[in-house]
């Protein structure tokens, strides 16, 4: 058996999937922000499988940006949670349901 | 030898990934995420990104979980972690969902193994050919991603930023005449 | 290309602009802090110079510009046009709610600057960072509202609805990539026709990236946050969302239609398959979710996501893509209906917001009776609804004849039937509230707060500048539609 292209994309579309699902079904803001971080890092994952295979260095650039709006995002993310925080004490996301969904 | 060490690296990814949804305490799954992130790094090495595993530490590993680290700490979670009420019917929808979409990404692999592989390129995970790219083909990305990381930081700083409620500058005159 | 003309910057004027603009609004908001009417004064000057530069600017720089990373032709010139008229407008109603603080206008730049790039993104990459670009700011202007805890809910679900969303796109992207190996739209477009387009990496690629976009959309299924969001938003703030968002999505699918259209029927799965079910799911959800809705900001909300599923009809005809003629006929359509669906969506929400103002709710109890205290206001807001329904001699009548004239051309009669009935059904709810205004004496429960109020001179203007286009469009809409078909040559 060779370790091929297969191997990798196999383990970032599992990784994508457990993001989902943590997304789908945890209701803590946090965590599921955490799920969103596991499936970028899933695509990331599958962006340089595909990069160091095909071979071309987009790939790798694209992984880059990836980063960095994922970052602000985070940011602005967390920001957004800590003045819900400040009003409701909670960061559970069913208990900030004032509007039905 | 390369392969014991994808299965070994790829197994722990997988059983923290699990352990980050799975969690109670959010502290506990920042933990785990940091171990997957950190397991995510060594595949890169192996597949050659020398330069991104090295990003995925520092940005990753680093910046964004002391961000989410700082934010749990700050917002002192401890008291009324608990579980949240979580039905199975939501739990099993979730997961189906997830499964699905895994079932029809694993049917593509078949065209995956078709494809042509060609052998390591040393010299394209280097910092050098990732600025060549990076500052030709893909310099105005680059320049737009400075204006958003600014969009991003006026954001944070105006939502974080609490002012009286007299001051929030809300028309309320000639409400009725 | 040579590097040296890679890096020529004329194309980029109207985003430089932006740029330097934003700089300078923050600079000033530090300076003249409280001081009213400043910031709003210089936002809205920039961009008019954007729009003036941009609308000079002309056809003439056809091309890729930057390494390919934009193409510059008449989609980019049209969506910049119809981007900065709408922000110009969306400002405007913005000015009468954040009169002492400058980071709203700031924030709404920095995301106008990100349309302006995605109207003419020609690759993977820019059309990411792009994307992302418009929603950041976004995130932060839906939780605007500090004192209401509906905005900071508004702003958290649509923060997570968006990094959902953008996840599933990513990995979409990722699939494309590989099947390709290019991120330019036109290598990708080439590498699709390929012996592995009919592969699941193909449709389950182009699922993700439609769920992607579908969000900024608001598109069913990826509908959910949208009438919270618009409801919990400050409504200056909706009223923006509603519209500049939205059409920076189909900015977006029409820089990706060929990866679409390049689609392969798959399982019975095709192309136009895909997008038409999209399409008659998103009218039908909207529509009949409007029905029940109190609060105009909800109606409104879901209206606007039964105007993405007629607006979809056009990109039906788009993917279909056997026929050239019925291409453009599509194309042109589309570009139509944004046009006429901003200026009589704009206005409706500019009728609500001062409604809100004045009176402190945006419940249709608060519209009963409007037509006898306030006949201005209700009058206008009956012609945006009447619009908005697709009434003849309205403008959004030869927005939804346009598109309805193209399915038909395409023969998708089933299409065209589902439309058809989602636009009687439409007429029931718009007509609902315009009954209320012109009907209803003022119910006792609101009779406190209903009286007769002034429009303020600002809102006036912007009531005229969104009433007479919904009119006179409906007219004379044959220059418009003349100015766009050159723009497609």
């Amino acid at each position: 058996m060779t370790l091929g292209p297969g191997w990798y994309l196999t383990l970032s579309a599992l990784l994508f999937c457990i993001g989902i699902a943590g997304v789908l079904t945890r209701r803590n803001a946090l965590i599921i922000f955490m799920s969103i971080e596991l499936m970028l890092n899933a695509v990331n994952l599958s962006f340089v499988t595909f990069g160091r295979y095909l071979p071309d260095a987009n790939g790798q650039v694209f992984v880059f940006f990836i980063m960095a709006v994922a970052a602000a995002e985070v940011a602005v993310g967390l920001a957004i949670i800590v003045t819900i925080f400040r009003h409701k004490e909670s960061v559970d996301i069913d208990k900030v349901n004032l509007m039905k969904w | 030898m390369e392969i014991i060490l994808f299965i070994i690296t790829a197994l722990i990814a997988l059983a923290s990934a699990l352990m980050v949804i799975t969690r109670k305490s959010p502290i506990a799954s920042v933990l785990f995420l940091v171990l997957t992130f950190v397991c995510i790094a060594v595949l890169y090495v192996m597949l050659g990104a020398q330069f991104i595993a090295a990003m995925q530490i520092i940005v990753y590993a680093g910046a964004i979980m002391v961000l989410f680290l700082f934010v749990l700490m700050l917002l002192n979670l401890r008291g009324n972690q608990g579980w949240e009420n979580i039905s199975p019917a939501r739990i099993g929808l979730g997961f189906a969902a997830a499964g699905l979409l895994l079932l029809v990404a694993v049917a593509w692999l078949k065209t995956a193994g078709s494809m042509e592989v060609a052998g390591l390129d040393p010299e394209m995970g280097t910092v050098s050919a990732f600025g060549d790219v990076l500052f030709q083909r893909f310099l105005l990305p680059f320049e737009i991603a400075s204006v958003l990381l600014l969009g991003a930081i006026i954001g944070v700083v105006a939502m974080i930023k609490r002012k009286p409620l007299a001051e929030l500058g809300e028309d309320k005159e000639g409400k009725v005449s | 290309m040579s590097p040296a003309s890679g890096l020529n910057l004329t194309p980029f004027i109207p985003e430089l602009v932006l740029a330097g603009g934003l700089l300078v609004l923050l600079i000033v908001e530090l300076i003249a802090r409280r001081k009213r009417g400043i910031v709003t004064a210089i936002g809205g000057s920039i961009l008019l110079v954007a729009l003036v530069i941009i609308s000079l600017a002309g056809n003439e720089k056809v091309g890729a510009y930057m390494f390919g990373a934009v193409v510059q032709d008449g989609v980019t010139l049209y969506f910049r046009v119809l981007f900065a008229l709408a922000t110009l407008i969306a400002v405007g109603i913005m000015a009468s709610t954040f009169k002492k603080e400058g980071e709203p206008y700031i924030l709404v730049l920095a995301s106008v600057m990100g349309m302006f790039l995605l109207a003419g993104s020609n690759d993977l990459v820019t059309l990411f960072v792009a994307l992302e670009m418009v929603s950041i700011p976004s995130y932060v202007l839906a939780g605007y509202r500090r004192h209401d805890p509906r905005s900071g809910e508004a702003a958290l679900k649509y923060v997570i609805y968006g990094a959902f969303s953008s996840g599933l796109m990513l990995y979409g992207f990722s699939l494309l990539y590989g099947l390709t190996g290019a991120t330019g739209f036109a290598e990708m477009t080439e590498g699709l026709k390929g012996a592995l387009s009919g592969s699941p990496a193909h449709l389950v690629g182009i699922i993700l990236i439609m769920a992607g976009i579908g969000y900024k959309i608001a598109m069913v299924p990826m509908h959910f946050w949208c009438p919270d969001v618009y409801e919990g938003s400050p409504t200056s703030i909706t009223a923006y969302f509603s519209v500049l968002p939205k059409a920076a999505g189909f900015a977006a699918l029409f820089r990706i239609a060929p990866l679409i259209a390049s689609l392969k029927p798959f399982y019975g799965i095709s192309a136009v398959g895909l997008i038409t079910l999209l399409s008659a799911m998103t009218m039908t959800v909207g529509n009949l979710g409007a029905i029940w809705q109190n609060s105009l900001k909800r109606l409104l909300a879901y209206s606007s996501i039964a105007h993405a599923g007629y607006i979809l009809m056009g990109f039906a005809v788009i993917v279909s893509g056997d026929k050239p003629e019925l291409h453009g006929l599509a194309i042109q359509a589309v570009m139509m209906y944004l046009v006429v669906y901003l200026f009589m969506n704009l206005g409706a929400f500019l009728i609500v917001d001062l409604v809100e103002r004045r009176l402190g709710g945006d419940g249709i109890g608060y519209f009963k009776g409007l037509g006898k205290s306030n006949p201005l206001p209700a009058l206008a807001l009956a012609v945006f609804l009447f619009s908005l329904t697709g009434l003849p001699p309205l403008a959004g009548f030869i927005g939804k004849f346009y598109l309805f004239a193209a399915v038909v051309k395409a023969q998708m009669w089933t299409l065209a039937l589902i439309g058809i009935a989602n636009s009687v059904v439409s007429l029931f709810y718009y007509v609902r509230v315009i009954r209320d205004m012109f009907l209803h004496d003022p119910t006792p429960a609101t009779d406190g707060g209903i009286g007769s109020f002034n429009m303020g001179k600002l809102t006036a203007v912007l009531t005229l500048v969104t009433v007479v286009p919904t009119v006179v469009l409906g007219v004379f809409w044959n220059t418009l539609a003349e100015w766009l078909k050159l723009r497609l040559m």
